[in-house]
């Protein structure tokens, strides 16, 4: 069931998913996304946000046209990815999780040759690669190897090669997974930067607080179906007046958890028994904290830790699902 | 088509920075060449050892070989065996001295000193020229067990000698007993006409019709409107077979750098880009397709330099280079795009190639076999390749390896519209 909390959809859709679904070796198979609908307007940073395996990928590889769906259709800047895929990979840069260049190729050989992959040639292709080059402020590196470079470095020409032919619509998987907080924050700008400019971003992600910075709208996935779907604050009204409260303990953490799911004005109780952390939601944090310390008491545990968390995104997801968007 | 150039030109620059692929691409050809060279032997023939044999005639003695007016014309006759045995054709496979008497050529064979005895009984040319069956004489062949190859090439010799010398005495029987049947009631001397007959027949051996059947040929199909072909020999014929193969092997390296772009993810960004399916492909046969023709350049050449392989005529020699190189890089196209890891396209690769070398005939020849082996052989590519670079090496032109290359051509298309089709269904 989707929670649709937003408003309606503009007219100025250049992304439109209708019940977008992929089975893998049907019948029997797994079923990764699951009638799956949302669209995009122009110029906005829409995320899909999603823990591991919630089925994000699979639907970018779908609306990249690499993999067909099983049912449903998109259309692209006007292009059924079905029906008319040349089109709709002609108006998209795709920016795959990892890193998918060449290695034994400098920054600026690579970017030339996906270049060329985009259509372009002769000057305007050397003026989009200088242009590229600056944005992600590589070209005093540009000569060098890419296996010489830092896995920050590789991710910004990951981007950078998806964006020599300015795209009408930008899809980034995961652009930040396993790279350090500085590049980070330079690819997020980035991002930020290219909405300013115009472009419309798909951005999939498992990390909230990026999610919440960059989206203006996010749709929440969960085993391949849309969940919930809206601007940050819509999502988070979902919540009303619930707040997150995050428990750590010494031991018995699952009899414990028991108990408080028992208890009045507890919603929903998601353990983390690695951490030896329970995240509950909550009514009134006030009221119901008392309480859970003495069921924790009652039992011979230890609180090691209390952390009363202001409804997020994070929020959302345990409210949706009654487990946690572990990052 | 400039994404098909584009992908080519920057993996073969990936070959050339890299140096093991450089290795891969120059020395194995290189190597193989010079081992397959050197293995067999550089002259177009096989080096084996005349086999050592005595001769003992009983009947003419051993200055028989050289027959005078006044020997008997028994010894004439088995001088004929001695001539033929000691004959300049075939001093390379036979290395035959005389002996005087039976007990010598034998002790000669149990001492080691010769593989094959040949006896010549006394009264051999009488029984050749006598006009009943009741006379008869047996040449026997004393040999070493040990040895195979040896005692059958003498005994196929002497075999085809004693058939020359039986079929002229009954040719020239027959034609006397029909001038006898045609004289009858007329005043003929039957007995000169038996004589003659018998002159006719010592004539027609000493003349020297049975030498120049026993001598060894090796022959081949001509081809149509031809005279007479010429002889690839055997490492030509070898290395053509191996060239072929390595083609194959060459060309896998489409296989893999499909593979190598599939696990480094590159294979599918390439496919969110405008660029189709076939222009990817194609830019990767291309890149193939000029590594093996490189390698298959290098290969000639030292067949052709180093060890005198007369490959044929410019033009077919082009033209079965490139079919050649074409349909490897299909076949090769085709494992790369059904495969899921190197190790299994590898496995898969290498199984196909040596499947099809066998059913082509690349290590047995069976292409020009004959029969069930040929119609087997021309099932593959192999077996049409191989045919052409035989028509090839034998002096045939462009023209007559027209259909071989068309046939190898459409098998590389099949390929190509394969791969395609494979890797649609990967990626959508």
């Amino acid at each position: 069931m989707l929670a649709d909390v937003g408003g309606e959809e503009g007219p100025l859709s250049i992304v439109e998913v209708e019940e977008l679904r992929k089975q893998y070796d049907p019948p029997k198979g797994v079923l990764a996304v699951d009638d799956v609908s949302f669209s995009i307007d122009q110029g906005e940073i829409f995320s899909l946000l999603g823990p591991n395996g919630a089925g994000k990928s699979t639907t970018i590889s779908m609306l990249s046209c690499l993999l067909r769906p099983s049912g449903g259709d998109a259309r692209v800047a006007g292009h059924s990815i079905v029906g008319q895929p040349q089109g709709v990979k002609e108006s998209i840069g795709v920016v795959p999780q990892d890193i998918a260049l060449y290695g034994d190729m400098s920054a600026r050989e690579n970017l030339h040759f996906w270049g060329v992959m985009y259509g372009l040639s002769g000057a305007a292709l050397d003026r989009r690669v200088d242009e590229v080059l600056e944005l992600i402020t590589l070209t005093e590196r540009q000569k060098d190897r890419l296996d010489k470079f830092s896995g920050g470095m590789k991710r910004r020409v990951n981007i950078g090669a998806a964006l020599l032919h300015e795209p009408q619509v930008l899809y980034l998987d995961e652009p930040t997974v396993g790279i350090d907080p500085q590049s980070r924050r330079a690819i997020l700008d980035g991002i930020l930067q290219l909405r300013d400019q115009g472009m419309t971003i798909l951005y999939t992600t498992h990390y909230m607080a990026e999610a919440q910075e960059l989206s203006d709208r996010i749709g929440i996935i969960d085993h391949g179906k849309l969940i919930a779907l809206g601007t940050h604050e819509e999502l988070v009204r979902m919540v009303g007046e619930k707040t997150e409260v995050d428990i750590g303990l010494d031991h018995e953490l699952r009899k414990v958890a028991e108990l408080w799911s028992g208890l009045e004005g507890v919603g929903s109780v998601d353990v983390n028994e690695e951490d030896m952390r329970a995240s509950l939601l909550v009514d009134d944090a006030n009221s119901v904290l008392p309480r859970l310390f003495e069921a924790a008491e009652a039992t011979g545990t230890r609180v090691t830790s209390v952390n009363v968390v202001e409804p997020n995104l994070e929020t959302v997801f345990l409210h949706l699902t009654g487990r946690a968007l572990r990052e | 088509m400039r994404r098909a150039f584009a992908i080519a030109w920057k993996d073969l620059r990936s070959i050339y920075r890299t140096p093991s692929a450089l290795a891969t691409m120059f020395a194995a050809p290189l190597g193989v060449a010079l081992i397959l060279g050197l293995a067999f032997g550089g002259q177009g023939s096989f080096d084996i050892q005349a086999v050592r044999t005595v001769v003992a005639d009983l009947d003419g003695g051993a200055a028989s070989s050289s027959a005078g007016d006044d020997q008997t014309q028994g010894g004439a006759t088995s001088g004929i065996i001695v001539e033929a045995l000691r004959s300049d054709d075939l001093k390379d496979l036979i290395d035959a001295t005389t002996v005087k008497t039976a007990a010598a050529a034998c002790a000669a064979v149990d001492d080691g000193d010769a593989v094959v005895a040949v006896i010549i009984p006394e009264g051999f040319g009488r029984a050749l020229q006598a006009t009943d069956v009741g006379e008869g004489a047996q040449v026997q062949i004393y040999a070493d067990p040990t040895q195979q190859i040896g005692p059958a090439i003498v005994e196929g010799v002497v075999e085809q000698v004693l058939d020359e010398l039986n079929g002229a005495r009954a040719a020239a029987t027959a034609a006397a007993r029909l001038s006898m049947i045609g004289a009858i009631g007329t005043e003929v001397d039957t007995d000169k006409i038996i004589a003659t007959a018998q002159d006719a027949a010592e004539s027609f051996v000493q003349s020297g019709g049975g030498r120049e059947s026993v001598a060894v040929e090796a022959r081949a199909p001509s081809l149509p409107g031809q005279q007479a072909s010429k002889d690839p020999g055997v490492t030509g014929i070898v290395l053509a077979g191996q060239l072929v193969l390595f083609t194959f092997f060459g060309a896998s390296i489409a296989a893999r750098t499909i593979l190598v772009e599939q696990e480094e993810g590159t294979l599918a960004r390439l496919f969110t880009t405008p660029a189709t399916r076939t222009s990817v492909l194609g830019g990767k046969f291309l890149v193939a397709f000029l590594t093996v023709v490189v390698q298959s350049i290098v290969i000639l050449l030292v067949g052709w330099l180093g060890f005198r392989i007369d490959w044929g005529a410019v033009a077919p020699v082009i033209v079965l280079v490139l079919v050649g190189c074409a349909v490897a890089c299909g076949l090769a196209m085709v494992i790369g795009a059904l495969s899921r890891t190197l190790a299994q396209e590898g496995a898969i690769g290498a199984g196909i190639f040596l499947v099809l070398a066998l059913l082509g005939g690349n290590f047995t020849g069976s292409f020009a076999a004959g029969g069930v082996a040929t119609t087997v052989s021309r099932l593959t590519p192999n077996g049409w390749l191989l045919a052409g670079w035989d028509t090839t090496m034998r002096g045939g032109t462009a023209a007559d390896i027209a259909l071989d290359a068309l046939v190898v051509l459409a098998f590389a298309a099949v390929f190509f519209a394969v791969a395609v089709a494979a890797m649609r269904r990967r990626y959508a």
